[in-house]
């Protein structure tokens, strides 16, 4: 079992991955549009910083660049055709400055989806993920509708208020 | 800002899958990469695999051909021919070559250029992870492409080819045609020859396996044995270590000869 804490050039690599993983993984599958590749690929910038990075100044600009490089390079080379993803569900492209706020407040979203109650997520993720009805996730838990809506304006509030926290450490 | 926060929330939605992007999970993995202390059996297994590779290579039954004249420039094949043959690739990815079977590479492609490695009859492979450069396995059906996994292709029948996966994730497609589909841990398809698309078989049951330990805490040897096979393993005894190697062996004939060797009890729950 490993104690000590990783920190090499002056980079508290344990601090890095509470403050940026997740937000890293959710700006490169903005580019990747796969939660697998974004991960192995967070993982390979932050090994790559662990091996060869010097004294980095603005680290959080740093990571960034390296991930949004690294998602691009991937882009070029891999014409991956997934059949189970459908461009067409999937927002319009932004800017990148753009992508990397919304990484944070997308990090808090599924910091605060993963800490929904059990049977709160997955009426919440029924509903909204997957497109079905009160009605339809009624019948499917054998629950009544005012529940099912009891526990979406739940989910809601507490994805909100999830977002507006000051201090959201993105451990999962 | 609510129209923005609409739209990450549908992003956010859109991808969650519960337990992945674990922080903690991330940083465990990226330690046992970099940390000066690990678990035992990761690093050491490859060197150990190493080992074998070269030992294989002096006992009779197998056949290594290399060659490096000017017709060939730098081609590396192995050939199995009546035991299977491990071998490690430059990149330290490990091959297990079954009888009847073979694997060619470019020495010089393989390390600057593309991990790319020809195959006949049956392989197993364990990649290693390198997301710039993916591996690609080509075999005379199919093609499988991937960054870094554990998976088996068996093209011994001339008309399909068998493609199984352990870990990870791969893209495979009929040689030759653009249409490919991902396959991920547990799940095997079908190459049949004729037909443009491959065939998904979904999530499967693994019934034999390969492994290698040395000197790992039986915990370890647990863990890894639950996730192949799909079932839970537990032991009272938390202390014992294991050093030994299972080619090709069920999970039942694994557990009798743990419970021998290191005189414990192991109870496999489904």
């Amino acid at each position: 079992m490993t104690v000590s804490v990783m920190k090499k050039n002056g980079i508290n690599f344990d601090e890095v991955f509470k403050l940026y993983y997740r937000p890293l993984c959710l700006y490169a599958i903005h580019y990747v549009r796969d939660v697998d590749i974004a991960e192995d690929i967070v993982q390979d910038c932050l090994s790559l910083l662990w091996e060869k990075g010097g004294e980095v100044e603005h680290l959080k600009s740093y990571l960034y660049v390296m991930v949004r490089n690294y998602s691009l390079n991937y882009l070029k080379r891999e014409a991956v055709f997934d059949m189970n993803c459908s461009p067409s569900d999937l927002e319009e492209t932004l800017p990148d400055e753009e992508l990397e706020e919304y990484s944070v407040m997308e990090a808090r979203m599924w910091t605060a989806i993963d800490a929904l109650p059990e049977r709160c997520r997955e009426v919440f993720l029924l509903h909204k993920r997957d497109g079905m009805t009160y009605k339809e996730i009624a019948e499917l838990l054998h629950i009544s509708v005012h529940t099912v809506d009891n526990h979406i304006c739940k989910a809601l509030r507490l994805v909100r208020e999830g977002v507006k926290a000051l201090y959201s450490f993105f451990f999962g | 800002m609510e129209k923005i926060e609409e739209k990450c929330l549908k992003f956010v939605l859109h991808y969650y899958q519960q337990g992945k992007l674990d922080t903690r999970k991330a940083l465990q993995k990226f330690r046992h990469s970099h940390g000066e202390v690990y678990s035992g059996s990761f690093v050491r297994w490859y060197w150990m695999v190493a080992g074998i590779a070269a030992m294989l290579c002096i006992v009779g039954g197998i056949r290594l051909l290399l060659h490096t004249d000017a017709d060939h420039k730098g081609w590396v094949k192995l050939v199995a021919e009546k035991s299977p043959v491990e071998y490690v690739l430059p990149d330290s990815s490990k091959v297990v070559i079954y009888p009847q079977s073979s694997v060619r590479y470019h020495l010089q492609g393989y390390l600057h250029h593309r991990r790319e490695v020809q195959l006949e009859g049956e392989v197993g492979f364990s990649v290693r992870h390198d997301s710039l450069r993916p591996f690609t396995v080509i075999g005379r059906l199919s093609e499988v492409r991937v960054l870094g996994t554990e998976f088996r292709v068996n093209e011994v029948s001339g008309d399909t080819a068998f493609v199984q996966v352990k870990t990870g994730k791969v893209r495979l497609s009929t040689l030759g045609h653009p249409d490919a589909v991902i396959l991920t841990a547990g799940m095997s398809a079908q190459v049949v020859k004729g037909q443009k698309h491959p065939q998904v078989n979904g999530k499967k049951k693994m019934e034999k396996g390969n492994f290698v330990f040395d000197n790992t805490p039986l915990p370890k040897v647990l863990e890894e044995l639950s996730a192949y096979f799909h079932v839970r393993l537990k032991c009272e005894n938390t202390s014992k270590r294991l050093t030994a190697s299972f080619k090709a062996q069920s999970l039942d004939e694994i557990i009798e000869i743990i419970e021998k060797v290191l005189k414990v009890k192991i109870e496999k729950q489904e």
